[in-house]
């Protein structure tokens, strides 16, 4: 579970990105984050990464008190969670297979362990035929594919989406939504960041609308709110 | 993170990368480094010769206090005791050589051409000397100064005539030792932290050609060993190899200008090259190695933060 007490952020520049945000997601819920540039949802995604820490308040995710945690520790959150990115983030000297291993061998993975889990994300994404392809060689729905398996295979609890269907065609970015639908009954809470106005009306999921750093309403079964 | 054997391959793998992939900088860290490594070779190498010569000339090293003509026997042996019962200045022996022994030796030491020193038989113009053996070179001052100070002493009054001592010699020797120490330190310390700024920027620029790697190295949740690792042995290798390249160099300067240049010097005793082997081995590869850990350590210093 993922709670938010009371989280403010202000930047050392003075920029206050969040203001007193309470929030909870709960476990294998599936959330849209939405709102305009500059509404504080990038602030949150690294929050949540702990890439930053927050000026007030308290995060938690699952065990893990995200306020207050040493660097020591956030790798350890880190493989709990799985993020995808917008512009892909595939090494481009890698094969398709070489990206999904490699977020299995920097952890620590047994060789045999990533080859077996490899090939089975590599069908679970529909890309068994292109394991051998770099990214160059991969069209942009099939990178994210790659790239979402890539979240996957470590099996987190949490998958962080943001902005995955940016840079794809509108069927692409069904494909790809329907492929974190699969992950979210799996289990897994799947937390998407998006500024698609249809694909957040088409699905009716939980929708979160931020607006200058604070969340202006909380939906279940929600529409895009224009704010 | 569990260990795996085969990690070791790929960390050696990254970090033959960054130093290919970098190779100029690579090189220039390599060239620096060494150069700083040498001249630290170098100043030790001469300071520790200079000591070994010091000795030398300490261990043959005399004070000669010549006796006025006027003094009796007894009171050239009453001085005598009283210099051999110095306390504190490390006397070792006093030995009396009469002014006939004198002479007698300077007939020796002319050889053939002693003869010419007959004449002096019976008008030996030489005097009683006392020469001094001591054991440390600091206390010749000191010994010097009582000795005069017996001169001024009742018992003793106006028995000294002159004292010759080599005092100058060891404070040349120990001024050029400094100066040399002095003038080599400021370069080796200029070239070390010279060296460490190369090495951050190598490494700088090893992890930026590696920044995506990196990233998601992060995001995936790969430990902070895990993702420095591979930049620190970067920086142990580049330490390593500039130790290698400055023992090399050094073996080579040493045996080609100090044993074959300066060692052909009669006066001049060079200590051969593997006394002082294991000390620069061990010297170089700690600099060497510690600067690159140093370095890489300090370049990540930024990228552990994120």
């Amino acid at each position: 579970m993922i709670i938010f007490n009371n989280v403010t952020k202000v930047y050392p520049n003075g920029t206050r990105a969040l203001k007193n945000v309470d929030l909870e997601i709960q476990d294998g819920e599936f959330v849209f984050i939405v709102g305009a540039s500059g509404a504080g949802k990038t602030t949150l995604t690294k929050l949540l990464l702990c890439e930053e820490k927050p000026s007030g308040g308290r995060i938690t995710i699952d065990k893990f008190n995200v306020s207050r945690m040493s660097r020591f520790k956030v790798p350890k959150l880190r493989r709990t969670i799985g993020i995808v990115f917008q512009d892909f983030r595939l090494l481009p000297n890698m094969t398709a297979a070489e990206n999904i291993a490699f977020a299995m061998h920097v952890v620590g993975e047994s060789k045999k362990t990533i080859k077996a889990r490899v090939a089975n994300f590599l069908k679970l994404v529909g890309l068994e035929e292109k394991g051998a392809c770099k990214p160059a060689e991969l069209s942009g729905g099939e990178q994210q594919r790659v790239a979402l398996a890539r979240a996957l295979v470590n099996n987190p609890s949490v998958i962080i989406a943001d902005e995955p269907t940016a840079n794809v065609d509108p069927y692409m970015a069904i494909e790809i939504m329907e492929l974190l639908l699969r992950v979210n009954k799996l289990g897994k809470t799947v937390i998407v960041i998006t500024h698609n106005v249809n694909l957040v009306n088409y699905y009716k999921k939980r929708v979160i609308t931020m607006k200058d750093g604070e969340v202006v309403s909380d939906r279940k079964g929600g529409m895009f709110d224009e704010v | 993170m569990r260990f795996r054997f085969y990690n070791v391959g790929y960390f050696f793998r990254l970090a033959f990368q960054g130093i290919f992939r970098n190779s100029l900088m690579s090189l220039a860290t390599v060239f620096v480094l060494a150069s700083a490594l040498l001249v630290t070779g170098c100043t030790w190498a001469v300071n520790v010769n200079l000591d070994h010569n010091l000795q030398e000339v300490n261990t043959y090293n005399k004070i000669v206090v010549f006796v006025s003509k006027e003094t009796e026997d007894h009171t050239t042996e009453l001085l005598r005791e009283k210099i051999l019962n110095l306390k504190n200045v490390s006397v070792e022996s006093v030995e009396w050589v009469t002014k006939d022994q004198v002479l007698r030796n300077l007939f020796d030491d002319y050889g053939d051409y002693g003869d010419i020193l007959q004449m002096y038989d019976d008008d030996n113009p030489c005097k009683d000397e006392l020469i001094i053996t001591y054991s440390d070179s600091s206390k010749v001052t000191d010994i010097t100064y009582q000795i005069k100070n017996m001169n001024e002493q009742e018992d003793t009054f106006g028995s000294v005539d002159k004292i010759n001592d080599r005092r100058e010699v060891a404070q040349k020797i120990d001024e050029i030792k400094n100066i040399i120490s002095l003038v080599f330190s400021w370069i080796m310390i200029l070239l070390l932290v010279v060296s460490v700024f190369i090495i951050m920027n190598t490494i700088k620029l090893a992890v930026f050609s590696r920044r995506e790697e990196v990233s998601i190295m992060r995001y995936v949740g790969a430990s902070g060993f895990f993702v420095a690792f591979p930049f620190v042995l970067e920086g142990i290798f580049l330490g390593g190899f500039s130790a290698g390249v400055a023992f090399g160099l050094q073996y080579a300067i040493y045996k080609v200008f100090a044993v074959k240049i300066v060692g052909d010097i009669d006066i001049i005793s060079i200590l051969p090259f593997e006394y002082l082997l294991r000390d620069f081995i061990i010297t170089f590869f700690v600099i060497g190695i510690g600067l690159g850990v140093i370095g890489s350590l300090i370049s990540l210093r930024k990228y552990n933060k994120d």
